[in-house]
């Protein structure tokens, strides 16, 4: 039922026993471009009545000001930004790794530390949302990681910046095992 | 059960490896950080497979409680020496297990390891009051007339912390005084409750004006409680600020969640108790998964009694770090 815009109560509210709160609505400005939002296009604009709003509105702030990439844009170039983010995330193993755990995912403690967090952050995404196909990947790359770990521990001399790999990787195990139906250390035990 | 199995022994495998790596490289490859960092986060994750499967632990020596922060001492924090103290109870472990339940304090090897336990207790209770002194005041208590309905409070008394380091030093404070308080309760039922005392006093401070003047309300005092259920409910307390707080975790915990499997380990057969466990780890969605579920296998070694009536439970297979070569092989 459209109201009357009756005054002071339209028919609308007085048939259904409501208080006419009027006809003045605050008007919300959607900023709905890709390009960085600048002072200017923050404002109100002044150019045309249509838009403008009375001087006591404010702008209220939502979701759709923030820049937003436009659908049509790929983010593929960021996924593992991603996977590394949401895996920081976990406050558990961030505590565990805290010196050690975002150097090594920042490509600072060498190339098989790196590839073990990115098995590790990409493993953990898919599973969690439930993208088998990311999560496989991850699982492959931490596969590719052992191998490699197996020959540089092949080494004569020890090499005891393999810790950090070792460390993520063993998490990376533990994430699986946290996955089994079966508490294998209580029936193992007992 | 067949990738159960490969998934724990991949799990072992990287342990081996942990083990072999460190024990090649010796304690002073890792005086700089953030191997430093790496090696405690190591040494937890081993204490943790060396407590399962009751198997000293060679990182026990002296040398690797030390060498590593020689270079710099202030990397040695109340945590680290918390660890230092957990990594004995493997090896304590083991040789009760190799005693025998024959055997009684009238045996030499049985009242050393007596003694063994109770130096711990004292070094922790030392800890404890040292803690107390340096942070106490960073720890307060705040009273509350109700509880809001169905939320994850308990107690009227709510612990809250300046620091998230000090709550997760508390929580690992009481798991560590469970697994001590239970050796001394197997070893000797009878006389443990003495025991607890006589360190309790062993460790307090030597000065009487500081010693009558600090109160540890509403937390215990070394020695105050003889029961695995305080120390399992202090953890409690102390986590129900925790859950509220995780994204404080700044700083390094090797053993976030251990404390609190702990806890459960004590209170299982209390559902009070256990709902508001796992209502508090269900505040996270990353803590969630761990008390329920398939997720329960990282608590399904707490979560039994066996842990704290060791001679329960004899290992096998996969549940042990180290095969006998291996233990040969890490001199233990």
């Amino acid at each position: 039922m459209l109201s009357d815009e009756g005054k002071p109560d339209c028919l609308r509210c007085l048939k259904g026993g409501f208080k006419c709160l009027g006809y003045e609505r605050e008007r919300l400005w959607r900023i709905a471009t890709t390009a960085p939002v600048s002072e200017k296009a923050n404002s109100v604009p002044q150019d045309n009545n249509e838009y403008v709003v009375a001087s006591s509105q404010k702008l209220v702030p939502s979701r759709s000001q923030l820049p937003a990439p436009p659908q049509e844009m790929s983010l593929v170039a960021f996924q593992e930004n991603i996977y590394h983010s949401f895996m920081f995330a976990n406050h558990v193993w961030r505590s565990q790794g805290y010196l050690w755990l975002e150097p090594a995912a920042a490509g600072k403690l060498g190339q098989l530390s790196l590839d073990a967090t990115k098995a590790l952050s990409q493993a953990n995404f898919g599973r969690s949302y439930h993208q088998s196909t990311i999560e496989v990947q991850g699982i492959g790359l931490y596969g590719q990681c052992l191998k490699t770990l197996a020959g540089n521990l092949a080494s004569v001399k020890p090499n005891p910046n393999l810790l950090i790999p070792i460390l993520v990787l063993l998490t990376h195990s533990v994430r699986i095992i946290l996955q089994l139906e079966s508490a294998v250390f209580r029936t193992s035990l007992t | 059960m067949q990738g159960s199995q490969s998934d724990l022994t991949g799990s072992v495998f990287h342990m081996r490896g942990l083990a072999r790596l460190l024990h090649m490289c010796g304690p002073t490859a890792f005086q700089e950080q953030p191997l430093l960092n790496a090696f405690e986060a190591a040494r937890a994750i081993m204490v943790i497979g060396a407590l399962i499967g009751k198997q000293r632990l060679f990182l026990d020596a002296e040398q690797w409680r030390t060498v590593p922060w020689k270079l710099n001492t202030l990397f040695k924090t109340p945590q680290s020496e918390l660890i230092d103290i957990l990594v004995m109870i493997p090896g304590i472990l083991h040789d009760h297990a190799s005693l025998g339940t024959s055997s009684s304090l009238d045996d030499p090897s049985f009242r050393t390891l007596l003694e063994r336990v109770q130096t711990q207790l004292v070094i922790l209770y030392k800890w404890r009051w040292g803690w107390h002194i340096r942070y106490g005041h960073e720890v307060v208590f705040e009273t509350v007339n109700q509880l809001p309905p169905s939320s994850t409070f308990r107690f009227n008394n709510q612990l809250h912390f300046s620091r998230f380091v000090l709550a997760s030093e508390l929580m690992l404070y009481n798991a560590i005084l469970i697994w001590l308080l239970a050796l001394l309760y197997k070893i000797d039922p009878i006389g443990a409750i003495s025991h607890v005392e006589a360190c309790a006093i062993a460790a307090m401070p030597t000065d009487d004006t500081r010693r009558r003047d600090e109160t540890f309300a509403p937390l215990h005092q070394p020695g105050a409680t003889t029961t695995l259920r305080d120390a399992a409910l202090e953890i409690c307390q102390t986590f129900e600020w925790v859950s509220r707080h995780h994204e404080r975790s700044k700083e390094s915990t090797f053993l976030y969640l251990f404390p609190v499997g702990m806890a459960m380990a004590v209170l299982q057969d209390d559902s009070v108790s256990m709902t508001w466990i796992r209502a508090l780890l269900d505040v996270s969605p990353v803590t969630a998964s761990y008390s329920q579920g398939s997720n329960q296998t990282r608590f399904g070694f707490y979560l039994n009694s066996e842990p704290l009536a060791p001679e329960r439970i004899q290992p096998q297979g996969t549940a042990q770090l180290f095969s006998r070569q291996d233990m040969q092989q890490l001199g233990t």
